[in-house]
């Protein structure tokens, strides 16, 4: 664990995820620099960058706050469900060809079932007196993700032949967005949750101790729940809409950054943020450039996070003796 | 039940497994809502108490405090703090100080950047009682405070606590096993049996053998110990058994 | 647990179990009967059938068989190229004609059953032509296959006929969106590439080998096409086309050159309609003025 201060590391970040940037812009199809910004290309390149760090972000902050919330390392964005959920909604958009909000059916569709997994979770997790145990959160979360995950997959082998490439481009995840305003919306829900769990870092730091403790030192644990329970949803909704399911960031990342840096909540936050930012925006620019057909992401941040991951796991012991 | 602490007083929760003694502590913590009856902390009923207010009065040390984040032993210490930080969680400089002392009392100062997962059971005990410490409650309660550590440690936390306990008025309520430590160090002793008061009052009037036989289910005999004529029970090599139904 | 809810579970389990049994059952039920007659796996044998006039002779059909309006009402026995292999079995149809089948042994699993199978290859504009004449042998309508390949003829020499005289370099250049997520286009190796040459225009994506290559929308930006084409398939309208991050530049949104009225199964099904969607789409890239109707 290295434990440098803040004014050296969060500078050090973003110089980070500016390079990850650059090269981000550099590759592709058609070899840009930073005159071309403007063009039509470097537009879309900078779409496509944008998306990367907003969702990298979303899902490696949500990805920590499910770590601690659970108190289970395995915990990650889509562990209750949410992919799942999201998952049979975009399915059954693409197949049924339902576009009520036109371009925008899609990404509400997705959030809308990626929300309403994590609600049924949360009702079948409730005990009698409203109080949420973690254990029975996990376990609903198994359950509703397997019987949605069932659904999905009953939606998958129905799908007409010409939908079934869009259905699988989903289910891969892709940072192809077509239009500004549903980045806009993304983004700001993100920024400003990620705002409010850093905020809520020292609770977390508190609530990591367990819930009794936590509870003991003047925490107001089920309220604290529900709030990051809340936020860290918000963000996978979010980025699941977006994007489809990118997987394995909102694992790695919290992991790696916290095997560096400490499980200090109130710099894990903003560390993770900025990390899976630029660990995201990499990732694409592999998998846009490796081969002529691009490779879907979620295949490269699995490739690229996995060794990394083992990694550390062998040098340090990872957050865990 | 009912019973009374006084400020300042130091008192031992004695009684058999499963009797109900880490529940009370739990109830009067406010972990756990009585159905019937309240909990008095200072006047002021714990249930309708804020949990901050809460937590800047009362500490409790658990017996396993099982986590897996690696936080270091200051930081964990520096936890005890939060009831007493503003909104925003910025520690002054004196929160800093007290955290400091904090670690020096509980004699874990020096092991105060090491991971809280690298270190031994008794370390780790020693450092949530820093935490506890560091919250600079007026109430403190104790689950079994001995039970991760060797004879030497055992009674130095003892000393400690009882020497907070007279000198900061620290009011202490402690669950206990082992009856002598108990004995030896509490002003008063509360019986629990089958969850009910069975006893309470000065060790000498508390550890009798037939109180000990109905509770404990087990013939025990008690004398005097020597130096500090306290109770003391003696243990003898013979068999002794517990059984549901005393012959 | 008591005793009472021991059983109350127990009984759930046992009427759960019913319930489910009862359902599948039930719904296996039906029998089909031996009706004979011709099965088109198909959609685009389907379609010849009926203009040669064999319409009636089909008994079953696929999901997609759905041109002319008379073709919906034919039973259907499953989806393309793989069909519900017992109903067939059951059905008894002395023909099954399939341009492929999903499962390789479906084929022999017929003729064993004394059903005659035959597989036609209906991937090109040629192919059509070969399947109108053996789909005409077969059912006896010969002159009326002749009379059809006539009639396709004329409408490709009249697509030509529209741009004769202009040389390659002049000829529009023609982008068609199949898909929108991921973005899909042809490549020359599909029948869709012939289209749009034998309709006069210049298949943007011609130098890509794949069937239908998934293209990055930055490589749509650079070829720069002057005519888009897409279809109800991909849901896109050209406002939505024009808003795409990037975009805004290409020649085609700019001159407002987007075809979205052209049925996507004149171009994208491999059958009798072809040589109208060639003739509708040289029409459209040739005279953009004088909009007509698709036949």
């Amino acid at each position: 664990m290295i434990k440098p201060k803040a004014s050296i590391l969060y500078p050090c970040l973003f110089a980070m995820l500016l390079m990850s940037a650059a090269i981000s812009l550099a590759l592709g199809p058609v070899a840009l620099s930073i005159d071309d910004l403007g063009s039509n290309i470097g537009q879309l390149r900078t779409a496509r960058i944008l998306t990367g760090m907003i969702i990298g972000a979303a899902l490696s902050v949500a990805g920590a706050i499910f770590q601690a919330l659970l108190r289970n390392p395995l915990a990650e964005p889509y562990v209750l469900g949410v992919s799942s959920g999201a998952g049979v909604a975009a399915a059954t958009a693409i197949i049924m060809n339902i576009a009520i909000f036109g371009a925008w059916t899609l990404p509400v569709m997705a959030f809308v079932g990626a929300i309403a997994a994590i609600l049924l979770v949360l009702a079948i997790a409730r005990s009698a007196g409203g109080a949420i145990p973690v254990q029975t959160l996990l376990l609903a979360g198994v359950v509703v993700g397997s019987v949605l995950g069932s659904g999905l997959m009953f939606l998958v082998n129905m799908s007409p032949n010409e939908k079934l490439p869009t259905v699988m481009w989903w289910l891969m995840g892709s940072l192809q967005l077509f239009n500004w305003s549903l980045l806009q919306v993304v983004a700001m829900v993100t920024l400003v949750s990620i705002g409010l769990s850093w905020f809520l870092g020292s609770s977390m730091n508190i609530l990591s101790m367990g819930e009794e403790p936590a509870a003991h030192l003047g925490l107001n644990v089920e309220r604290t729940k529900i709030i990051l329970l809340a936020l860290a949803s918000l963000m996978t909704g979010c980025a699941v809409a977006a994007c489809g399911l990118i997987g394995f960031v909102g694992l790695i990342v919290p992991h790696s950054v916290r095997s560096v840096l400490g499980p200090d909540h109130r710099r894990l936050i903003p560390s993770c943020a900025l990390c899976g930012a630029a660990f995201v925006v990499l990732a694409d620019s592999a998998a846009r450039s490796l081969f002529v057909q691009e490779i879907p992401i979620g295949a490269v941040t699995a490739f690229m996070g996995g060794p990394f991951f083992l990694l550390l796991l062998k040098r340090g012991r990872g957050a865990r003796p | 039940m009912d019973l009374g602490v006084a400020p300042g007083e130091f008192v031992g929760l004695i009684g058999p497994n499963g009797c109900g003694n880490t529940t009370l502590l739990r109830v009067i913590s406010g972990v756990i809502r009585p159905t019937v009856g309240e909990v008095l902390l200072e006047n002021q009923n714990v249930s309708r108490m804020s949990r901050r207010s809460l937590g800047r009065l009362l500490a409790v040390l658990l017996q396993d405090s099982a986590t897996d984040m690696a936080f270091t032993v200051g930081e964990v210490a520096a936890m005890g703090r939060w009831p007493h930080l503003s909104t925003f969680g910025v520690e002054t400089r004196r929160d800093r100080q007290i955290v400091r002392e904090a670690l020096d009392v509980a004699d874990i100062a020096h092991l105060a950047d090491k991971p809280i997962t690298a270190i031994s059971g008794g370390e780790r005990q020693r450092a949530f009682f820093a935490m506890c410490l560091a919250q600079q409650p007026r109430v403190l309660l104790l689950d079994e405070p001995l039970s991760h550590l060797d004879i030497g440690h055992q009674l130095s936390m003892l000393s400690l606590i009882r020497r907070l306990n007279r000198q900061l008025g620290l009011t202490v309520l402690a669950v206990f096993h082992d009856l002598n430590m108990a004995a030896e160090f509490c002003d008063r002793l509360a019986v629990l049996h089958e969850g009910r008061l069975a006893a309470v009052g000065d060790a000498a009037d508390v550890l009798k053998p037939q109180l000990l036989k109905q509770v404990y289910r087990t013939t025990l005999d008690v004398m005097v110990n020597p130096i500090t004529g306290r109770p003391q029970i003696v243990i003898s090599a013979r068999e002794t058994l517990v059984r549901h139904n005393p012959l | 647990m008591t005793l009472i809810k021991q059983s109350r579970m127990l009984l759930l389990v046992l009427l759960s179990l019913a319930a489910f049994a009862g359902v599948i059952l039930l719904k296996g039920r039906k029998q089909p009967r031996a009706v004979g007659g011709i099965v088109s796996l198909a959609p685009n044998i389907t379609e010849i059938l009926f203009e040669l006039g064999a319409g009636d002779q089909i008994t079953g059909a696929t999901d997609y068989c759905d041109y002319p309006a008379e073709a919906k009402a034919i039973p259907r026995v499953g989806s393309l190229g793989s069909p519900n292999i017992e109903l067939l079995l059951a059905m008894q149809p002395r023909l099954v004609l399939a341009a492929n089948f999903e499962h390789k042994n479906h084929p022999e699993i017929l003729r064993g059953s004394g059903i005659e199978v035959i597989e036609l290859r209906i991937e090109t504009i040629d192919d059509v032509f070969a399947a109108v004449d053996r789909l005409g042998q077969i059912t006896g309508a010969g002159g009326r296959a002749t009379e059809m390949n006539r009639k396709l003829q004329a409408c490709l020499d009249e697509a030509k006929s529209l741009y004769e005289g202009t040389p390659l370099e002049r000829r529009p250049t023609v982008y068609i969106e199949i898909a929108s997520k991921p973005i899909m286009t042809v490549g020359r190796r599909s029948f869709v590439h012939d289209i749009i040459e034998l309709a006069g225009g210049v298949n943007v994506a011609g130098g890509l080998d794949a069937l239908y290559p998934v293209v990055n929308p930055e490589t749509v930006v650079q070829w720069n096409p002057q005519v888009m084409l897409v279809g109800s398939m991909t849901q896109q309208s050209s406002e939505d086309l024009g808003r795409r991050i990037g975009w805004g530049g290409i020649d085609a949104l700019q001159n407002g050159r987007v075809i979205n009225d052209l049925s996507p199964d004149l171009y994208l099904r491999p059958g009798p309609r072809l040589a109208t969607g060639v003739l509708e789409l040289a029409r459209r890239l040739y005279r953009p003025g004088a909009q007509r109707s698709e036949n």
